[in-house]
């Protein structure tokens, strides 16, 4: 079925909150500016996150009593392998 | 008409058939990584549906083994116990993989839908006259039809090779249950009674002759459509596996 133009998937989603956290120089982002990099509503941020670290993608650190998220080896090996992911979903229609 | 078959393409269809095993267990794969990373349904069902594809393939691969090993002959109790359970369980996987290939395609979410799509085909193929695999192939047009309907607008927004790859083996798998369905008997020599107006009865005493054509094949356009699936599919593989060797060196 064809997504609508413009409109991300959940594969996105989940490559851009992961691609915001590997951009960051210091390879940690605090919360509000991961919620304005990865373009999300607080409350679908919140629901991705816990996802993501349930799935153990992203971890969270706490430095001087401020949160941080940083991302996992296995977060890296997803954006190592999205490129192909997404190209396999799309080209099976997914 | 199995019989006129000689036992050697059996040989040969059994080897060839697990490609088709091989490359729908890749398929399974590399959906079920999708799904790992986003614990989205519709990457489950597609897994799902390619692992139920290779493991049909599994199941008339045994039978087609056990033709040319010449179990057939001895009209072994074996024999008849995978033709039959064999068979059988070679339309219900296959038919679910299918109805789940589409569901997934289509993006069909609404689970009444689904349960009246699996209703409707299940219910059409087992109240079918015995044996039910003509029935069986006409659903899988149909279902393929759509799928591959869906796979060339894929294909044509798109515009790439993979994509061409992945419409045209469907389409190629479509056609081989055109080919299995014309390889029924009733159905072929209807066709050839309905054609002695344009051929005469020329046609009528090679019934038999093209069934074994047509039977021939369907195999052959279901080997490549699965061996153009395990193509595109090594792109993808070969990325992954490169990507894991850096992070090795790393």
């Amino acid at each position: 079925m064809e997504r609508k133009p413009g409109r991300r998937d959940k594969l996105e989603i989940i490559y851009d909150i992961l691609k915001s956290i590997q951009d960051k120089r210091a390879g940690k982002i605090k919360p509000t500016h991961l919620m304005y990099k990865s373009n999300l509503s607080h409350q679908r941020m919140k629901e991705y996150v816990d996802e993501l670290k349930t799935k153990q993608m992203i971890q969270e650190i706490n430095e001087d009593g401020q949160l941080y998220f940083i991302i996992t080896d296995k977060g890296h090996e997803f954006l190592a392998n999205f490129k192909k992911l997404r190209e396999f979903t799309e080209v099976y229609g997914l | 008409m199995l019989e006129e078959i000689p036992t050697t393409f059996f040989a040969l269809n059994s080897l060839l058939e697990f490609i088709s095993v091989f490359s729908a267990f890749i398929i399974s794969y590399l959906s079920y990584k999708a799904y790992k990373f986003t614990s989205e349904g519709k990457y489950f069902k597609f897994s799902l549906a390619f692992l139920l594809i290779g493991l049909s393939f599994i199941a008339r691969s045994i039978i087609h083994s056990m033709i040319y090993l010449g179990y057939r002959e001895q009209s072994s109790l074996l024999f008849q116990f995978f033709s039959d359970y064999g068979i059988l369980g070679y339309i219900i996987l296959l038919l679910t993989a299918y109805l789940f290939v589409l569901i997934t395609n289509y993006d069909v979410r609404n689970k009444k839908l689904v349960l009246l799509l699996f209703l409707l085909s299940f219910i059409t193929v087992f109240n079918s006259v015995h044996p039910s695999l003509r029935i069986f192939n006409q659903i899988s047009i149909i279902l393929l039809f759509f799928v591959t309907i869906n796979l060339y607008q894929v294909y044509n927004s798109k515009k790439t090779r993979q994509s061409l790859a992945v419409f045209l083996s469907f389409g190629l798998l479509t056609v081989s249950h055109v080919f299995l369905l014309l390889n029924n008997y009733e159905l072929t020599s209807n066709i050839f009674q309905q054609s002695d107006t344009i051929f005469g009865t020329a046609l009528r005493p090679q019934v038999d002759l093209f069934r074994v054509i047509f039977y021939l094949f369907a195999h052959l356009s279901q080997v490549m459509a699965f061996l153009g699936l395990f193509l595109v599919n090594m792109t993808f593989l070969r990325v992954r596996v490169i990507s894991k060797k850096n992070k090795r060196r790393k």
